[in-house]
């Protein structure tokens, strides 16, 4: 035990320890840019890696009524590392107008000087508020003209100006400047006339903005337009949820005197009193601007498709060697960066003497994969086909053709004629089968369908159940598994009752005598019946001597009485039975030589007095 | 013209009692009938022939996965994933069909959600047996089991026999505690859980199951939840993340 207590004690000091030796930044900020006389706003003065700072003293701020609120910590683990922050709060009310400059702020703490940045804060003339519509019992303390600056959504498009199909990055943040929003869902935005790829992975990070600290949520995508004109992008839409603090009144008037005093306003006691309430927000961004234009004419090469972007083409064949009718994969790879919609399988130039089939298509992240199989029809051809890939790159503004020269082939001739080969359906390799989406003039038939590849349906249904049919679901599964343990436990019973019958000797003896004893104890119930004294107390002795010589683990020949009584003394057995063994052994000796005139009813009662030994020392533990 | 796919869907994935009525059909040339109507196009007509072999309470991999593709063709995106997640309890390592659900995966936004879903537990137990089926699964947990009671056995009656036997009765007894793990975890998935899929473009999930209440999130065709229970048309979800939300019960169809 206490070496565990020591690993965790080592393992909290070694985290305190790290968390310690973290570099610590003095920062200062500001829940508001601007009130009116008479209102206050929160500053904040916080250390980011550490929490034992004690309280600034920021001295006077001429102008300007400052207390101190108290420290709010903070810890939070992302991705495994843990940092730490304190912020002590304080409550700063102008006095005048005009603005107000907090900071540079100058602080020593350990031997070392930390210097916080500046926070603003502009006093405006009071102004006559409306009174806030109240639900009754409650009171909204977050005021709502306050939530655009401290939770609000931008919506930015990386470029100003794009070309037809290239690929523009979009980024949509959500600022959060300390505010409970929880429930963030998926941004959403007009893109009328775009296009758009699935959101990434959102990050989350902070970010300074006009000396307030916002908490930032970061959405990435991509769109790309398809017509050349100047678009209107957004405004992006998101739903989260917001947490409202609702302070609770339920009180009378002097109640509500009470909480009004400035010990009842402290920090704790309003959180004490108050409750969050969810309410379902729509954030909307303003709206971002991008020209589509046409890509040139000029330079434009004949076979170019539309793809965009800056690209690489990789180009294989095999098997180098066939024979007449073995298909040949060629594989394309086209990788690098652009809108890898716009690609399409790079035009192979003098296919002829192979049939060619419809190329299989993968699209992973940054590349695209075309694996088009050919079959060669006869022994004449001996390279394949020229691959050539046009794109326009839109960083150059020029069209580019990467031209991949053939590779060379050994097609052998089979003993069948060619025309039986070519007649017979073509092999294909099962990991390649042919893509249904490809086929021309699909799309006319099926508008609602989607875009893309999917594989072809199966020609065979494969294994057929009936439903519910499982193996698991059956009876038999069951007693698959409870007999065969039973027989197990059987068989293990009774080989490890073997055993110790192999092993104890003493067990094994007692064993065989109880055993014996049940036998004798048929023989003496004859007897009983057929009235013969002399034959039952010979067969009474015999079971006696046997019994007790197996049980005590003595020798049988020659025991009597004065043999077995210093042995069941010292295991302690009761007078009572000890008494009752030496009378049967008495009753059997004076039987022996016709001492006694015994009738029936004396020898059940002996009978039983046999018995009632028998199970007394079964009982015992000897 | 909108209700028609919603028509078909339900003759589908539901008993179609009028059916039953008629005489029953050879399961495999209703599947050669769907098949070709597949290859001309013809969808609807399609789906109403595998439609026919489900109501004969037949099912394998390659039926489902054939609805699944018919309903891509259709454009009805969620039905497809859910006849493709079907097949996958029966075929699993069919590599077509992961290719094909993967593709469709890939048009929902569910993938985020997918990652966060994953237990590393079950990952560990499932991962030598993500190839096969729970009914293949169960089946090598019981050879495994008579293996190991037999070794037991012999090696009891036969002392010699246990001695040499050793090295082989640790493997299969790894083996069994595997597929053991592995059983447990993919029947508490697959038997005990409900699993659904939305079949609605979006579906809306609310705080409580009436129409009044808040929305909580909104869920995309195709995106995968565990049905909790349902009431008054409502169903209680449960999304991979582990949000819970109500929505309306027509809007998701159980995997089983």
């Amino acid at each position: 035990m206490n070496k565990y207590i020591s690993v965790v004690i080592v393992l909290v000091t070694t985290l305190c320890s790290v968390a310690c030796a973290e570099d610590i930044k003095f920062e200062a900020g500001i829940d508001k840019k601007e009130v009116a006389i008479g209102e206050s706003a929160q500053l904040g003065l916080t250390f980011y890696g550490t929490q034992n700072v004690p309280a600034p003293d920021i001295g006077n701020i001429d102008g300007c009524e400052v207390r101190y609120l108290g420290p709010s910590t903070m810890m939070t683990v992302i991705n495994g590392v843990v940092s730490n922050s304190i912020t002590h709060m304080y409550r700063v009310q102008p006095l005048r107008l005009g603005k107000f400059q907090f900071g540079p702020f100058t602080f020593k703490y350990e031997g070392n000087t930390y210097t916080s940045s500046i926070a603003f804060l502009t006093a405006t003339e009071e102004k006559a508020k409306p009174a806030p519509v109240k639900n009754e019992g409650e009171e909204n303390i977050i005021d709502s003209l306050d939530i655009k600056e401290r939770l609000f959504l931008t919506l930015k498009v990386d470029k100003a100006q794009a070309y037809v199909n290239e690929i523009v990055p979009v980024t949509i943040k959500v600022y959060v400047n300390r505010m409970n929003v929880s429930d963030i869902q998926l941004p959403t935005f007009n893109q009328e006339g775009f296009s758009k790829a699935q959101f990434e992975e959102p990050k989350q990070y902070r970010e300074r903005m006009g000396g307030l600290l916002y908490d930032v949520l970061e959405f990435r995508t991509t769109i790309f337009g398809t017509r050349s004109g100047d678009y209107k992008l957004g405004p992006a839409a998101l739903k989260c949820n917001l947490a409202v603090k609702k302070r609770v009144r339920n009180m009378s008037a002097l109640d509500d005197d009470f909480l009004n005093q400035g010990a009842m306003r402290d920090p704790y006691f309003e959180d004490f009193f108050t409750r969050y309430e969810r309410y379902p927000v729509e954030l909307k961004s303003d709206e971002a601007s991008l020209t589509l234009l046409a890509l040139p004419q000029e330079g434009r090469p004949e076979d170019f498709s539309g793809a965009v972007g800056d690209y690489q083409f990789i180009y294989s064949a095999g098997p180098k060697r066939v024979k007449v009718g073995d298909p040949v994969t060629l594989r394309m790879e086209i990788n690098g960066t652009g809108n890898f919609n716009t690609v399409i399988i790079p035009k192979l130039e003098n296919t002829e003497g192979f049939r060619v089939y419809e190329p299989q298509i993968k699209t992973e992240p940054g590349k695209k994969t075309f694996k088009q199989v050919l079959i060669p029809e006869s022994d004449k051809v001996y390279q394949t086909p020229k691959a050539i890939f046009t794109y326009f790159d839109p960083d150059k503004k020029i069209y580019k053709t990467i031209t991949q020269e053939p590779a060379p082939l050994q097609v052998e001739k089979v003993a069948e004629s060619p025309a039986q080969v070519i007649g017979q359906t073509p092999v294909v390799p099962p990991a390649m089968p042919l893509a249904l989406a490809a086929r021309p003039g699909e799309k006319e038939k099926v508008d609602s369908q989607p875009q893309g590849d999917i594989l072809y349906i199966k020609e065979s249904m494969g294994r057929v159940r009936t439903k519910g049919s499982e193996a698991y679901k059956s009876i038999f599964f069951f007693i698959i598994f409870i007999v065969p343990l039973l027989a197990l436990i059987v068989v293990y019973l009774i080989y490890a009752k073997q055993d110790r019958l192999r092993r104890d000797t003493r067990y094994a003896h007692r064993t065989e005598a109880f055993k014996n004893m049940r036998k004798e104890f048929f023989a003496l119930k004859n007897l009983l019946k057929s009235n013969d004294p002399k034959g039952f107390y010979e067969v009474l002795f015999k079971t006696m001597q046997n019994y007790l010589g197996g049980r005590l683990y003595i020798p049988v020949a020659g025991l009597t009485f004065d043999t077995v009584e210093p042995v069941l003394r010292s295991k302690a057995v009761d007078a009572a039975v000890l008494n009752k063994i030496e009378n049967i052994f008495n009753i059997c000796d004076r039987a022996k030589f016709a001492l006694i005139n015994a009738d029936t009813l004396l020898m059940k009662d002996d009978m039983k007095s046999l018995e009632e030994i028998i199970r007394e020392l079964e009982r015992l533990k000897i | 013209m909108r209700k028609m796919p919603l028509v078909l869907i339900s003759m589908v994935f539901c008993v179609n009692l009028a059916l039953s009525a008629e005489e029953p059909q050879d399961p495999h040339s209703l599947f050669y009938k769907a098949n070709s109507l597949y290859e001309q196009r013809e969808y609807d007509k399609a789906s109403e022939e595998y439609a026919k072999i489900l109501a004969t309470d037949t099912v394998s991999g390659p039926l489902y996965f054939n609805i699944g593709n018919t309903f891509f063709k259709m454009g009805k995106i969620g039905y497809a994933i859910l006849a493709y997640k079907k097949a996958q309890r029966l075929m699993p390592g069919d590599s077509d069909l992961k290719s094909n659900l993967a593709y469709c995966e890939s048009l929902t936004e569910d993938s985020a959600l997918q990652a966060m879903s994953q237990n590393r537990i079950a990952w560990f137990f499932n991962f030598p047996f993500r190839e096969y089926s729970l009914n293949t699964v169960s089946i090598i947990l019981a050879v495994l089991y008579l293996m190991l009671i037999a070794m037991l056995l012999m090696g009891m009656i036969n002392p010699l026999f246990k001695r040499r036997m050793t090295i082989l009765f640790y493997p299969v007894l790894i083996g069994f505690l595997l597929t053991l793990g592995a059983f447990s975890v993919r029947y508490y998935s697959e038997e005990t859980l409900s699993h659904g899929v939305v079949v609605v473009k979006e579906a809306e999930c609310k705080y409580e199951p009436i129409d009044k209440s808040n929305n909580y999130f909104t869920l995309k065709e195709g995106q995968e939840v565990l049905v909790l229970n349902t009431r008054s048309g409502w169903s209680r979800i449960k999304r991979l993340d582990g949000k819970l939300a109500w929505l309306k019960s027509d809007a998701v169809e159980e995997i089983d």
